[in-house]
């Protein structure tokens, strides 16, 4: 007898493979008719120049697309070489074959692996082919079929662990496709359900910064963040240690799928949830989800009715407690494969309503007061304020302290600001603050105020000349070399706009001798937005406009723009002299 | 040799094994028979190495089952419902067992091949569920096991085939001293075919023996007793009953000794029977759980 | 040449026994002649070849045949049947003779029978 123990057998490797042969099939004809065949008949049409763009451009969306495809692909192929475990047959069957559990587990996934990696290969390879010297260089060619096989293969493996890793937890083949589903998105989705209600109910927490559990759905974050550069001669991937941090998650929930499998029950074939010990979990899962989803959905929808604290916290109970039984009972009745769930649960339902209570409680009062914290100034690298509209960044440690003190002001008006109704003010502030930490970390706030002493205090704070300056200071910096197009902008008696053109000496001059001067004398504060409409004078502002470029040494890389765009008020005096000075136009004088 | 000690297994709470022990002697056809939900299907996913048991030892020649492919490649195993993928034909199925299992004979499969009567190009889909279980034998039989293990082998098939079947499988037993277990309610047929019997209920085996040995322990009586004349104690009576004079006993023990017992009462009439194994089955399960009506046999 | 009734109450190994003495005793199986082998009649009647062997290793005992290691039972001459046997038939030859009384058949007319009128 053998004591090494084989993890292969070639019989059940062969058998999942030609079974299901049409999945492979249709995977491989669906990228051919994607990325080949339309590389093979532009380069039949022969045309030099296009078949270039053209190449490049398909070899981009392709890779943008492998994402989705592995996504597709790797359910399809865990459900095919895995499904025999959710029928009792054919479990058994396989169970009873003289063939250990690791042998049946290596040889399912890679007969569900290898196959859709030979076909991206084949796929590469044909792609390379038919694109060969279309204008681009054969090394380029080459690289760019590389990277795609590279990363559609990395991209289902990635997707296809996970899949089986699923696969191991249920007994059913429904309940597969559906968990796999919830499990990519889940976290991410719960996160901002989460983050919404905070919203609604802490003081300050209604500005949404971006989701910290991005990176536990796979899908979003490498569909933003894959993406292929590829001009005359240099391809590059965006970002490879994106997806090789994945292929060592992959590779773990792989190992842990073997894990499961080798311990797995076959009797739990048809089960919704085959693990014992998860089945508890998958309930909890279940009905917090249901209860936060449910509460939020049912809050937004009543509470526009009322606005008292007891009404919230009565209403937020409610939906939670109506979702929590919906999620309770249904994760029961998946669970026993009964509609008959009713009797006998009522101790474990009657625990989650008084955990409902208790988190609507929490809500709806502040508990822990979470709208009075705030980073210490010790923590903060950076704050980037009002980022919709146009965006401030504030780096310097004085201004940084000046924002703190008009947040914790705020703060300390709290209960001023959260019993106004809005809609009896015509005219109301928005503050948003998005605080960089050291560490890494984002702590977001946003506040609606009226045009009161803390908003104007607030504007006072961003008018600091290092703020100011850096709102005019864009990435390509303001030199002669880098200036392609400058122009002046004012208006006529008439009302219209006369436009000047300017070299790139004068607009460096201006922005250098002008702008920079106005600034450090504090003139180009910026407005309080909705004040500025109560300027009395009627005098239209006039802009200078100055387009930047930036052009890389290396020849065949891509050209970068910025854009300034100064205005010219009654303050700005240092502008207003240089243009009468170079430009001999009196901006007071203009006929109004 | 099938041994299985003190095994227990539970689902969701249920016992559906309770301290279960049983002995298939190598060479022996044994019968498992038992009620609906007795455990028998439960036990054979056992023996098969698909399910795994909560406590006890499952041992086939002192080697445990469970992921033991030096034990499973000699055990053949056909299910009441015949499992084979969704378009394939019997060749391929038979392709699929013998890449797994190596001691699969393709010579026998070929020589099989009239006796059975089957095109193996046809998809098993398209087979009748008795042309089903007859594939599956097909293929089983070739696979020259060492222990066949049968759950409900035989129903849906005709007479003729069956004859064949249990034809091919007594042949096995007596050129190769293949071991066969076989579940089933049809316990006329158990009766032609086994040597050893173990009747199972709620996860028990209650009695387990050879077929002889079963039925030379249990008798019928036909006694008719004179005025004033009762039984004599001691006899270890199942079931009674009585038309007018004549009574009708089923007792444990062999014909000479019951006979001779009841000569102590002096009856008028006496006829000692042998039961056939479905009395059997009846009378010494008939006790307090399963509920059987009153046959008059 | 044997069948089994699977009806029929006796047990199956008892069927065999009698349904071979019978074609011994008639002729039909001479002395000398081979039985068919175990593997051969269980695969034949479809039973237990234990069961074929019992009724074999019985009929040797009992002196109709007699088995050599490694080619097969043969049919042994006659007058070799062991005393068991005897008691046996003769017994069941008593009884015959009570119920053939009981219906009026008196023992005068059996022994004529016997001569073979």
């Amino acid at each position: 007898m053998k004591s090494k123990i084989s993890f292969f057998n070639a019989g059940i490797f062969k058998s999942m493979l030609k079974r299901f042969w049409p999945l492979w099939t249709a995977y491989f004809a669906v990228w051919f008719m994607s990325l080949p065949l339309p590389s093979l008949v532009v380069r039949l049409q022969g045309v030099k120049e296009s078949a270039v763009t053209v190449v490049a451009a398909a070899m981009k969306t392709s890779v943008g697309a492998s994402v989705v495809s592995a996504f597709v692909m790797g359910i399809l192929a865990a459900m095919a070489v895995f499904g025999f475990l959710y029928n009792s047959r054919s479990c058994g069957m396989i169970s009873s074959t003289p063939v250990r559990r690791e042998a049946v587990f290596c040889s399912a996934y890679l007969a569900g692996a290898l196959p859709v990696i030979a076909a991206n290969l084949l796929i590469a390879v044909l792609n390379w082919l038919f694109t060969l010297s279309s204008g681009i260089e054969g090394a380029c060619i080459f690289k760019m079929n590389a990277i795609l096989f590279a990363v559609n293969s990395m991209e289902f493996l990635i997707f296809f662990s996970i899949a089986a890793f699923i696969a191991m937890l249920t007994a059913n083949i429904v309940a597969l496709p559906v968990l796999y589903l919830i499990f990519n998105f889940v976290f991410l989705g719960m996160e901002y359900v989460v983050r919404m209600l905070y919203g609604m109910f802490v003081f300050g927490y209604n500005e949404l910064p971006d989701c910290v559990l991005e990176f536990m759905s796979p899908l979003v974050y490498l569909f933003t963040r894959i993406s292929l550069n590829a001009s005359q001669a240099t391809i590059s991937l965006t970002n490879w240690s994106a997806l090789l941090g994945y292929i060592i998650a992959a590779v773990v929930l792989t190992a842990a799928a073997l894990l499961l499998y080798r311990k797995r029950r076959m009797e739990s074939a048809g089960d919704v949830i085959a693990v014992k010990s998860l089945r508890p979990v998958f309930k909890f899962c279940v009905t917090a989800c249901a209860a936060l989803c449910f509460g939020l959905l049912f809050f937004v929808i009543i509470s526009t009715l009322f606005t008292s604290l007891s009404m919230s916290m009565l209403i937020l109970s409610a939906g939670l407690i109506i979702g929590a039984f919906i999620g309770y009972f249904a994760s029961e009745m998946l669970l026993k494969k009964s509609f008959h769930v009713f009797k006998g649960n009522w101790k474990g339902f009657v625990i989650t309503i008084i955990l409902c209570i208790v988190f609507a409680f929490v809500c709806v009062t502040d508990l822990f007061d979470l709208s009075s914290q705030l980073p210490d100034i010790d923590d903060i690298e950076m704050i980037v304020c009002n980022r919709e509209a146009g965006g401030y960044d504030v780096t310097e440690r004085s201004d940084i302290e000046a924002i703190l003190k008009v947040n914790k002001a705020i703060i300390d008006d709290r209960d001023k600001y959260e019993g106004l109704d809005y809609t009896d003010y015509e005219s109301v502030g928005y503050v948003s603050l998005r605080y960089k930490l050291k560490d890494g970390r984002v702590i977001c706030r946003g506040y609606t105020l009226l045009i009161d002493d803390n908003y104007k205090a607030y504007y006072a704070a961003l008018g600091s000349v290092n703020i100011v300056k850096s709102c005019f200071t864009p990435e390509i910096p303001v030199t002669v070399q880098n200036v392609y197009d400058a122009s002046f902008e004012y208006p006529s008696g008439s009302g219209e706009l006369n436009s000047i053109s300017l070299t790139p000496e004068q607009a460096v001059d201006f922005y250098e001798n002008a702008l920079m001067k106005d600034i450090e004398n504090g003139a180009k504060k910026p407005h309080i937005p909705e004040m500025s409409s109560t300027a009395g004078t009627d005098t239209p502002d006039s802009y200078v406009y100055i387009e930047l470029v930036s052009v890389p040494d290396a020849p065949n890389e891509e050209d970068t723009y910025d854009s300034l765009v100064i205005e010219i008020d009654a303050d700005c005096t240092e502008c207003i002299a240089w243009v009468k000075a170079n430009l001999n136009i009196d901006l007071h004088n203009i006929d109004g | 040799m099938i041994e299985v000690r003190n095994v227990l297994k539970e689902f969701d709470g249920f016992r559906a094994l309770d301290d279960l022990n049983m002995t298939v002697p190598t060479g022996s056809v044994y019968g498992l028979v038992g009620p609906n939900g007795a455990g028998k299907s439960t036990i054979i996913r056992h023996l098969t190495g698909i399910y795994r048991q909560d406590a006890g030892e499952i041992l086939v020649d002192g080697a445990p089952v469970f992921e033991n492919p030096g034990v499973k490649s000699r055990i053949a195993y056909i299910p009441d419902e015949i499992f084979y993928y969704a378009n394939a034909s019997i060749r391929e199925m038979m392709d699929f067992y013998r890449s797994i299992y190596p001691h699969f004979d393709a010579e026998r499969f070929k020589k099989l091949a009239d006796v059975f009567g089957l095109d193996p190009k046809r998809q098993m889909r398209r087979l009748s569920k008795g042309m089903q279980k007859q594939a599956a034998f097909w293929i089983a039989v070739s696979l020259r096991p060492e222990i066949l293990i049968l759950d409900e082998p035989v129903d849906g098939l005709d007479p003729v085939m069956r004859r064949q079947i249990w034809s091919i499988i007594m042949a096995d037993v007596a050129e190769n001293g293949t071991t066969v277990l076989v579940s089933s309610h049809n316990l006329r047929e158990l009766e032609d075919v086994c040597d050893s019997v173990g009747i199972m209920n709620k996860g028990k085996i209650m009695i387990e023996r050879s077929l002889d040995e079963l039925q030379e322990n249990i008798v019928k009586i036909q006694l008719a007793l004179p005025d004033g004349e009762s039984l004599p104690e001691g006899l270890d009576i199942l079931h009674k009953s009585n038309t007018g004079r004549l009574q009708s006993l089923i007792m444990h023990g062999t014909q000479e000794e019951i006979t001779e017992k009841l000569q102590s009462a002096h009856p008028l009439f006496i006829d000692a029977v042998p039961l056939t194994l479905e009395e059997i089955f009846i009378y010494e399960l008939g006790g307090a759980d399963y509920e059987v009506k009153d046959i008059v046999l | 040449m044997i069948s089994v009734n699977f009806r029929d109450p006796r047990p199956i190994y008892e069927q065999i026994k009698d349904n071979l003495r019978r074609l011994i005793v008639s002729g039909l199986l001479p002395t000398g002649s081979k039985l068919p082998s175990v593997r051969e009649m269980a695969s034949d009647l479809a039973i237990n070849p234990s069961t074929i062997q019992r009724a074999y290793r019985e009929l040797e005992a009992e002196g109709y045949i007699s088995s050599q290691p490694g080619k097969g039972s043969f049919v042994c001459a006659r007058g070799g049947v062991d005393e068991s046997r005897k008691a046996e038939l003769l017994g069941k030859f008593d009884e015959l003779v009570t119920e053939l009384g009981y219906i009026g058949i008196d023992k005068p007319q059996l022994i004529d029978r016997l001569k073979g009128e």
